[in-house]
């Protein structure tokens, strides 16, 4: 553990990672104490509509005369929410079944690994936007057609390295002592199928996040007036090219927080998991 | 070598079957009520009565979902509600914009993104290679419709240097269509200015849903190309005189090239997701767009038939990269 | 020694260090030699004595973090350590002098067939005048025929991963041979090998030598070797060279302590079977002077503060020991 924190430590990329979830997370719990506009989450004011950026308002104002800086940080709960409740029930799902169908395989594994081929059949947000048209929108419903959609892959990342564990000699040894299947598998399979996982959630949440961005893009994640990041660059366009402050930072606030994430997967391949270590 | 290529044509069906289901159950199953959902919202009582017995409705599941297979067998996706036509019509008259664009970007994104990735590898730790990787992490943490907002602001609106929307300028009459892709059938023509006018156009949506593309396809070229000229047999070949620029563009490219390919069915549906919001706010008329304005008005025929088209595309497409993987790497064949 | 005009090549006091993280490793100190027109020079030595070194040096194949602080190597008139990279990889390499690596399956690569790359070798250093493909084919096909390759045109469209090592090993050599080199480095080109397949290779080398009128620098550790094939000899002892010249009586007379002691060690002496007491010092501390002085028996404390010198004794061989320096 450590050594893994020595080595993070050592990487500046994984420190600037950090550094920005850091950034985000403080901006998502902190909140409506942090910004200088907090009732700009829902409120309109329409006689400081269109604002450029200046000292009163940084980002200026929005179509509404809302204050672009405290709509973003008020957003990034949003975001960060969506991505850990999608990854996390992503997980849920996809990790035991990814498990069994990888070491008890056969019949079963076929038929889990079938499954999951249909579902990536398509590509994520073509399918996403396909559950999200059917329900009615909301962040909920764009968290539930994100982690419908986002299962399949856990599964079938945690399927090929449970297959890849299960055939190493010591798994060989345990079943010939006698060990039952269930203790190998949650004991001494999972833990070493960890590290595949951690990497695949971290990705997995800035995956997420540029999805839900594009459902909210789309009007089919969260409603308006919701600081949904996504949802505000959809309604930015109507002011364009004058207001050209109300897109652009809420990209940029996505760029950032994606590339969190990104950076962090990155780092804890290259520590976790040597054997993937591709030349940086 | 060809059965294991019919091995893996045959499991696409099974594939393609499930995805049938899995679209079938979400039009008939979880919808609340399906003929309703289907006919849309501005339907009367009799268009959805009509619609419910056309569907059999009534009928057990299993009736259903055979009639619904019969269905897209025929090519009777529906009614559009949106632009009055047969979906299938719809389909066909777009496809080859969004073929157009996707041949563009896949190209682009090779084009570029081979010999950054190479330059980078040769160049180790120069700035080239630094600023290759920053661009690599950047390009993968892009929204991508963002991005489209961006190149619009800067090079049509700011810069006024590439169109803002549109597959052709307003003025300009479509050519005949051969391929259905504008600029081979203007330069089929012989109508070069517009060729060039229509390429003009492909570039900054190409751009936009490339971005991603040239970031990883750079990435992973220097990845490979770093670790080929370690090996053992380019000492060889320096050593018998081949002159570098062979090497590395010849030999060195050859070896790193596999490690794109297997991106390529990857970033193929980074594409066709990517497409939705790209063609829409680009106002290009492919599939991506017509899903786009079928999603934006609930148009449940467009949006299910659409999906189904997206989703045999892009397992063609995988085929055809498993196909590539084994002519480039002859070692394959012989196992 | 003196840089004669009939010399092909001429190595003299060439010494090269490498710079690493744990500091200077000295690999090799003054090292000198002569290969004449047409003939097989053996460099023997242990492993780790420099001898793919002195290699790379002629080819200017060098690591980035290598210096040559010293020396010449004086190739048909021209120093190759002057030349630059551009120069050196236009009309030296595959041009005048050729290259055969130690493994065969280190050396091609994988996803080209066998002809396209060795006939590479010909689309840029072939006769001006007769460069093209055609002629090319036809020298290599002559080539691989006297390497004994059966059905050499069918095999010219074959993957490298098709061949067995020998076959490989016979490709490389008809790939170093095909522009008429001056002069060919062969370095351990048998290792990989298996014994029977080591004495075809090697006489088939020494033979094509001979017949294109080629000089060939063998490197090998391998005595029973050079005493089949070579002309003279030139044995390294940790970076430096002890002696060389004509193999007869240097093989049957053996005058540095070094020599003597190797000869003693060969596995054909069936009297005594001994190793040399002591260990290889480490490059990046040689011992100054001769360095062989710590396993020596005939050390003198003179030894350290010796600069390499070269004797020619009458037997026509180059002598570098200080029991030696003043006898006639």
């Amino acid at each position: 553990m450590k050594y893994l924190i020595g080595l993070l430590i050592r990487d500046k990329t994984a420190v600037l990672g950090f550094f920005l979830f850091a950034v985000i997370f403080f901006c998502a719990i902190g909140g409506e104490y942090m910004v200088p506009y907090p009732e700009d989450a829902f409120d309109a004011k329409p006689w400081q509509r269109m604002l450029p950026p200046s000292a009163e308002h940084i980002f200026g104002t929005d179509g509404m005369g809302r204050d672009v800086f405290s709509r973003l940080v008020l957003g990034s709960r949003i975001a960060l929410i969506i991505a850990f409740v999608t990854v996390f029930f992503s997980m849920i799902i996809g990790v035991p079944l990814g498990l069994f169908a990888g070491y008890y395989g056969k019949k079963f594994g076929q038929f889990i690994m079938r499954l999951t081929d249909v579902f990536l059949a398509v590509p994520q947000l073509v399918l996403a936007l396909v559950f999200a048209t059917i329900m009615r929108p909301s962040v909920s419903t764009a968290m539930l057609a994100l982690t419908i959609t986002y299962w399949p892959l856990f599964c079938r990342v945690v399927y090929s390295e449970t297959r890849r564990v299960a055939a190493s000699p010591f798994v060989d040894a345990l079943e010939a002592a006698g060990c039952s299947s269930k203790r190998i598998l949650f004991m001494h399979i999972l833990p070493n199928v960890l590290p595949v996982i951690i990497i695949r959630a971290t990705i997995g949440m800035g995956v997420t996040i540029l999805v839900a961005a594009a459902l909210g893009f789309l009007g089919l994640g969260a409603v308006p007036p919701t600081p949904e990041w996504g949802l505000m660059i959809a309604e930015s366009q109507r002011y364009l090219p004058s207001g050209w402050w109300i897109s652009v930072f809420p990209g940029i606030a996505i760029l950032i927080t994606v590339l969190s994430f990104n950076l962090i997967g990155d780092a804890l391949r290259d520590a976790i998991d040597p054997r993937l270590r591709r030349s940086r | 070598m060809f059965g294991f290529l019919a091995k893996r044509a045959l499991l696409a069906v099974p594939i393609l079957g499930g995805l049938l289901l899995l679209i079938f159950i979400l039009t008939r199953v979880v919808a609340a009520d399906p003929a309703a959902i289907l006919a849309g919202e501005m339907s009367t009582l009799s268009q959805i009565a009509d619609l419910r017995k056309e569907l059999g409705l009534d009928e057990p599941l299993a009736i259903q979902f055979l009639l619904y297979i019969k269905q897209v067998v025929t090519g009777n996706f529906g009614t559009s509600m949106f632009t009055h036509r047969a979906v299938t019509l719809d389909l066909a008259l777009r496809l080859p914009a969004t073929i157009e664009l996707s041949i563009f970007t896949m190209l682009l994104s090779i084009v570029i993104g081979v010999p950054l990735g190479m330059m980078a590898a040769v160049h180790r730790n120069s700035l080239i290679d630094h600023g290759l990787r920053l661009f690599s992490l950047v390009g993968l943490a892009v929204a991508s419709f963002w991005l489209a907002i961006i190149f619009q602001l800067i090079f049509s609106l700011y810069l006024e240097i590439l169109p803002l929307r549109g597959r052709i300028p307003d003025s300009l009459i479509p050519p005949d269509p051969i391929t259905g892709l504008f600029v081979i059938d203007f330069i089929l023509q012989g109508q070069f200015n517009s060729a060039f006018k229509a390429f003009t156009h492909l570039i900054l949506p190409g751009l936009t849903l490339g971005f991603p593309a040239i970031a990883t396809i750079a990435r992973f070229t220097r990845s490979a190309a770093i670790e080929t000229l370690s090996k053992d047999f380019v000492v060889w070949e320096r050593a018998v005189g081949y002159p570098m620029r062979i090497i590395i563009w010849k030999y060195v490219l050859r070896s790193s090239i596999s490690s794109t390919v297997t991106q390529i069915g990857l970033l193929f549906g980074l594409f066709l997701s990517g497409s939705i919001v790209v063609e829409a706010i680009f106002g290009w008329p492919g599939l991506g767009d017509y899903l786009y304005n079928a999603v934006m008005i609930s148009d449940y025929q467009p949006i299910m038939a659409t999906t189904l088209v997206i989703g045999v595309i892009y397992i063609l497409v995988n085929l055809l990269v498993d196909i590539f993987q084994l002519w480039i790497d002859p070692r394959l064949s012989d196992d | 020694m003196n840089i004669d005009q009939d010399n092909l090549l001429c190595v003299k006091d060439l010494s090269v260090s490498i710079h690493t993280p744990n500091g200077n490793a000295y690999i090799l100190h003054q090292v000198s030699f002569e290969i004449k027109q047409g003939e097989v020079l053996g460099l023997i030595g242990e492993s780790g004595c420099g001898k793919s070194t002195v290699i790379k040096s002629i080819l200017g194949l060098l690591p980035g973090n290598a210096i040559v602080s010293q020396g010449q190597i004086i190739f048909k008139g021209q120093d190759l350590l002057k030349l630059n990279e551009s120069q050196l990889s236009t009309s030296i390499r595959g041009q005048r002098v050729g290259f055969i690596p130690q493994d065969p399956a280190q050396a091609f690569n994988p996803n080209f067939t066998v002809g396209e790359q060795i006939l590479e070798i010909w689309r840029w250093h072939g006769p001006v005048g007769s460069r093209d493909r055609q002629s090319g084919i036809n020298q290599l096909i002559y080539l691989l025929d006297r390497v004994q390759i059966a059905d050499p045109i069918s095999m010219l469209n074959r993957y490298p991963h098709q061949f067995s090592g020998g076959q490989r090993q016979r490709l490389l050599i008809a790939a170093a041979l095909l522009c008429k080199p001056d002069l060919v480095l062969a370095d351990e080109p048998t290792t990989a090998l298996d014994v029977t397949t080591q004495q075809q290779i090697l006489h088939l080398l020494a033979d094509l030598g001979k017949e294109f009128g080629i000089s060939v620098l063998l490197v090998t550790h391998d005595f029973g070797v050079v005493s089949q094939i070579c002309d003279r000899i030139n044995i390294m002892y940790a970076g430096q060279t002890v002696e060389y010249g004509p193999k007869r009586p240097m093989l049957q007379n053996p005058e540095h302590p070094y020599t003597v002691a190797l000869m003693n060690c060969h596995p054909n002496k069936l009297n005594s079977l001994s190793g040399i007491p002591g260990v290889v010092a480490s490059s990046l501390e040689p011992p100054t002077g001769c360095r062989f002085l710590p396993r020596c028996i005939r050390g003198l404390p003179s030894c350290s503060n010796r600069e390499s010198n070269f004797v020619l004794r009458d037997d026509g061989r180059y002598l570098n020991c200080t029991h030696y320096d003043y006898v006639i």
